[in-house]
């Protein structure tokens, strides 16, 4: 009698575990506090509970530990224009005008540099896989830069002492992600690219999709994210075919 | 904030001016005004790359939600659980139920005026709003406004010149509405400079 009733409760535990996740009867998002996943290019990034935002010349934490009433707890100024913000393994990187600046996020509230990777004045999404920054730089009316096309690869293994490894020419680059293990960089009208990153610190250039225009992704564990100007596609990919699962317009 | 020396007075101001100031205390200004001019840049009679502010009329349709929407100008996106978000750039957020990607469901789209990104944690989108920092609930059957921080975005006195040195802008004028942000452009001639 007694193991019946220690059966009954290990599966009543168990039912009650089972459904903690659905207590709130809303359940389109990840529930447990989580936050999402953004473009290479947002200007906005969540970490823990602090938000982090590339505004103008200036990084600003927002603390979100009471959701409905953001708190802005840090605020600096640096001299270059900033763009996009990526966090990864406690480090916040910052893609700007003139470089690509790591601060350390040991005080998750009060960002301090410590680096930098430096490239000529053009517009650029950085993103981190492991232990490797890439980052791409891209002239245009809005960059007010010299003529610079180009995929960067920096070793952060040692964030206080990223290295340059290498550099690739491209078209018009955008957004960058990682997806199934490959390197995918948007140029744009120009379509697709896929990078095999076996040799993280020496991208090799694998597929040119000419025929996907892309702007910023999202790499997902089952699908890539992709948004261009007409519209925003979900691909899956099986032995180097990209398959489009559906097409938003 | 020595960028007010490189204003040049435009006839229609320098006519307010006079209004308001009598003579003698503009001759007094006077060593002033041209102690600046010195370092002025110079302002051409021609078409010059600069910056112009972008003005938001003190009355905004509400952040709220509405009917789901096709894209005009689709910009950033954020994956949030089975929700896919795409902001319209300017005008707003649409709503995707993305459980399955072979076909996404456009659930309904939320006006927010200015919009270009945004982020989610907890149910709760912080997305900019022209220059506002704005916090959206995301309910079972639709959202609520929870916050606005009016500003969040202007820094310093951005809401009177542009956030750069070395620039041309296009003075600011406060009958067109509020500042809420800069953008680069080719100007006719303008009249200010920092």
């Amino acid at each position: 009698m007694r193991k019946i009733t220690r059966l009954i409760l290990i599966f009543t535990t168990l039912w009650v575990f089972s459904c903690g996740g659905d207590d709130s009867g809303f359940s389109l998002g990840p529930g447990n506090g989580s936050s999402g996943i953004g473009g290479s290019t947002a200007k906005f990034t969540i970490s823990g509970n602090y938000m982090y935002i590339a505004n103008n010349t200036h990084l600003k934490v927002v603390e979100l530990t009471n959701p409905a009433e953001p708190k802005l707890v840090h605020e600096q100024t640096l001299n270059v224009l900033l763009e996009t913000v990526f966090t990864s393994d406690g480090y916040l990187y910052v893609g700007s005008r003139q470089e690509m600046l790591i601060f350390t996020l040991a005080l998750p509230h009060e960002p301090r540099y410590i680096s930098n990777v430096s490239h000529q004045t053009a517009c650029d999404p950085v993103i981190v896989n492991g232990n490797t920054a890439y980052m791409t730089i891209h002239d245009g009316q809005v960059c007010r830069g010299i003529q610079v096309n180009l995929l960067i690869t920096a070793d952060v293994s040692d964030p206080t002492n990223p290295i340059q490894t290498d550099t690739i020419s491209m078209i018009k680059p955008l957004g960058l992600t990682v997806y199934e293990g490959d390197l995918y960089v948007g140029e744009g009208i120009y379509g697709l690219k896929k990078f095999d990153i076996t040799d993280p610190l020496h991208p090799k250039l694998d597929t040119f999709y000419q025929k996907i225009a892309s702007n910023d992704m999202i790499g997902l564990p089952d699908r890539l994210i992709i948004t261009a100007d007409n519209g925003i596609s979900q691909y899956t990919i099986e032995h180097d075919t990209l398959t489009l699962q559906s097409l938003l317009n | 904030m020595h960028y007010n020396c490189f204003v040049r007075f435009s006839v229609r101001e320098y006519i307010t001016f006079m209004k308001f100031k009598s003579v003698i205390s503009f001759l007094a200004l006077m060593p002033f005004l041209t102690s600046c001019g010195d370092n002025l840049p110079g302002f051409p009679d021609m078409e010059i790359q600069g910056m112009r502010p972008v003005y938001v009329a003190n009355e905004v349709a509400p952040i709220e939600k509405l009917e789901s929407q096709s894209f005009i100008r689709p910009g950033k996106i954020y994956v949030y659980g089975k929700l896919l978000l795409v902001s319209e750039i300017d005008a707003g957020i649409h709503v995707f139920d993305n459980t399955d990607s072979s076909n996404p469901q456009n659930l309904y789209f939320i006006n927010v005026p200015g919009n270009t990104d945004m982020v989610i944690k907890d149910d709760h989108i912080y997305a900019n709003s022209n220059g506002d920092l704005v916090v959206i609930k995301l309910l079972e059957d639709g959202v609520q406004l929870t916050t606005k921080q009016e500003g969040f975005f202007l820094e310093d006195l951005e809401g009177e010149r542009p956030p750069f040195h070395d620039v041309y802008f296009e003075c600011v004028d406060p009958e067109k509405g509020r500042v809420v942000g800069w953008e680069t452009t080719m100007l006719d001639s303008p009249d200010c400079y920092r």
